[in-house]
């Protein structure tokens, strides 16, 4: 077996510490003829700036040593939506609240209600949520006791036209949601191109792929089901993102995708041009909707949506049509 | 230096093309800034262009220098003036390819506001960076240079309504960065005397940030044109100049603030381009060759 020299730097956050530890590996081999493998676990800065930083090391060092000299860049924890991104940058990395259970038992009870199933069961609910009982229940509790939620036989039930923005707010229901704005010096492109744009994205990626999580809602999925819907233009583009529960962060660089330009914008009152809310229940949450618009969401991320945006007689007049 | 007036590329091509015999249209094919101001007019800001140079490439290799000789000869006779740079002039017969100059013509009537300059596509098994192949007109006698990568940046390239045919950014992007694997360290002395590696790769960095501007898919674009190029041209050899790309690339690693520089005040005049996304844009296509090397 042949010898080898190993070394091993986990959650790499600096090119300086990766300097120093080729620069180390590279003196270890001088004075001898084996291998050296650097393994780089779970970096915090992007694989695309480790090997490059590599790359130009690499250079500096003699042609007999660099030869025996190997780099492997492995994950252990598989960054959510972040995987092969090159743009990986630790500000891009958004902490993702704890999951809002009021939230998704909120919406996936509107969910039954405007496709016409009506009601759903407590087992239902944490089958499709993935969470245990206990803080379902919980969260069914309290919705009941704000009036949100009623019983009907054993099932639950939602009606559209008691949800308001302002209600969701006062139960602790509204969802997480990550807002992006445009970085200084960036071309400032308006909402309906940025609809134009992410349409590409949608109607290619794969689920399992990075905007495979990622469907189309806001007013241009609202226009999508319902043509007539009284809407003028296009205020901001909504996606919904579906995040794993135990998620932690979430990584924005995926939206540098859309468009480069696009940073968090971390004041929740500013005007937002692109609006990702976040979604943890564990089924499926996307479908492809007429017009050419690629994956979008179900009809209560939409509804929930206009909602958000201010546009509450829209909303409503969504949820009739689509109810009808 | 003088900066370049601002130049509407589609109606260049219009006045390019009407000059050429129609018949030799198909065989020209128009690459560099003008191309890269065609191929993103729908991008805003990118329709016109600061340059006063229109590179256009003579095809196929075997019968680039009969048609430099007609075309040369019939744009001098609609009154198009040959320019000299560096002080070299036609040459006879007996004067060496390599002092001889490029033909460049300026139109009548623009006062010299812009030229053309004519290339030849290299031929199969071209392995110097550049070759000169000399060529006679009525003015005398001057060199066609032909860059050994230069089949890549037009193959496939676009039909347009002009007749003639304009190169796609995937693949003028990919002769660039194979180009200088090895880095060519020419100075430039338009360019402060910066070496010649810096302003090509920088410019293929410059088409992938506008790619971007331009289609929020284009990396799947890219690739499959890198794919069908390298299958085209060089059968079996993907992985090869993948490498090849990727070291060109790599080339400019230290450079990133000299490459934007040149390309704030080039091909992205219009857009300002920060530098950070400059970088992220460096990034984003050293990724993009990594993933076409692993395909």
């Amino acid at each position: 077996m042949a010898i080898s020299v190993d070394r091993t730097l986990s959650r790499l956050r600096n090119t300086r510490d990766l300097r120093a530890e080729i620069a180390s590996l590279a003196a270890d081999l001088v004075a001898t003829d084996v291998h050296g493998n650097l393994n780089i676990i779970d970096p915090a800065i992007s694989p695309s700036k480790v090997r490059e930083e590599w790359e130009r090391l690499l250079r500096a060092i003699n042609p007999r040593v660099r030869s025996r000299m190997s780099l492997d860049i492995k994950h252990r924890e598989t960054p959510r939506l972040s995987e092969y991104s090159s743009h990986y940058n630790p500000k891009d990395a958004i902490p993702v609240d704890r999951p809002n259970y009021r939230y998704e038992v909120l919406r996936l009870l509107l969910e039954a209600s405007l496709a016409h199933s009506g009601t759903d069961s407590l087992k239902g609910l944490i089958d499709r949520i993935g969470a245990s009982q206990t803080p379902i229940r919980g969260a069914i509790i309290e919705l009941k006791r704000a009036g949100v939620v009623h019983p009907s036989g054993r099932s639950l039930r939602v009606t559209p036209e008691e949800i308001s923005q302002e209600l969701l707010a006062k139960v602790g229901a509204l969802p997480q949601t990550v807002r992006f704005r445009f970085e200084r010096g960036a071309r400032i492109k308006p909402p309906a191109t940025l609809v134009e744009r992410v349409l590409p994205l949608l109607a290619q990626s794969a689920v399992g792929s990075r905007w495979g999580q990622i469907a189309l809602s806001g007013t241009a999925a609202a226009h999508a089901d319902v043509p007539q819907l009284d809407l003028m233009g296009v205020p901001r583009l909504d996606l919904v993102a579906q995040v794993p529960r135990d998620a932690k962060h979430l990584d924005a660089s995926l939206l540098r995708q859309l468009d480069d330009g696009l940073e968090l914008e971390p004041s929740v009152l500013a005007p937002a041009p692109v609006v990702v809310t976040l979604v943890r229940a564990n089924i499926p949450f996307f479908r492809v909707a007429g017009g050419g618009h690629g994956r979008c969401a179900f009809p209560t991320d939409i509804f929930l949506s206009l909602l958000d945006i201010g546009l509450r007689d829209q909303a409503l007049q969504y949820a009739l049509e689509i109810r009808r | 230096m003088n900066r370049p007036m601002e130049l509407d590329a589609a109606r260049l091509l219009a006045r390019v093309a009407e000059q050429i015999p129609a018949a030799l249209r198909m065989n020209v094919i128009v690459i560099g800034s003008i191309a890269t101001a065609w191929q993103f007019r729908d991008v805003s800001g990118t329709a016109s262009v600061a340059t006063k140079d229109i590179d256009l490439l003579l095809r196929p290799s075997v019968d680039a220098v009969a048609n430099a000789e007609t075309l040369g000869n019939q744009l001098m006779k609609q009154g198009w003036q040959p320019q000299f740079p560096n002080g070299r002039q036609p040459g006879k017969p007996d004067i060496p390819e390599d002092q001889l100059p490029v033909l460049r013509l300026t139109p009548p009537r623009d006062d010299g506001l812009w030229f053309v300059e004519l290339l030849a596509e290299p031929p199969p098994g071209q392995t110097a960076r550049k070759h000169w192949t000399r060529f006679h007109t009525e003015f005398g006698d001057f060199v066609l240079p032909s860059f050994r990568f230069m089949r890549v940046a037009v193959h496939g390239a676009d039909e347009t309504e002009f007749g003639l045919r304009v190169a796609r950014p995937a693949r003028m992007a990919l002769a660039h960065l194979l180009e200088h694997a090895e880095p060519d360290r020419t100075p430039i002395s338009s360019l402060r005397s910066q070496p010649r590696f810096l302003k090509d790769v920088g410019r293929a960095i410059s088409l992938w940030w506008l790619a971007r501007q331009q289609s929020t898919v284009a990396d799947s674009q890219w690739l499959l044109e890198w794919g069908e190029t390298i299958e085209g041209i060089f059968p079996g050899s993907r992985t090869e100049l993948a490498a090849a790309a990727h070291r060109g690339l790599m080339s400019v690693a230290d450079y990133l603030r000299d490459t934007h520089a040149i390309a704030v005040n080039g091909v992205l005049a219009p857009h300002q381009t920060t530098l950070e996304a400059w970088r992220r844009a460096y990034s984003g296509l050293l990724e993009l060759i990594q993933r076409w090397a692993e395909m």
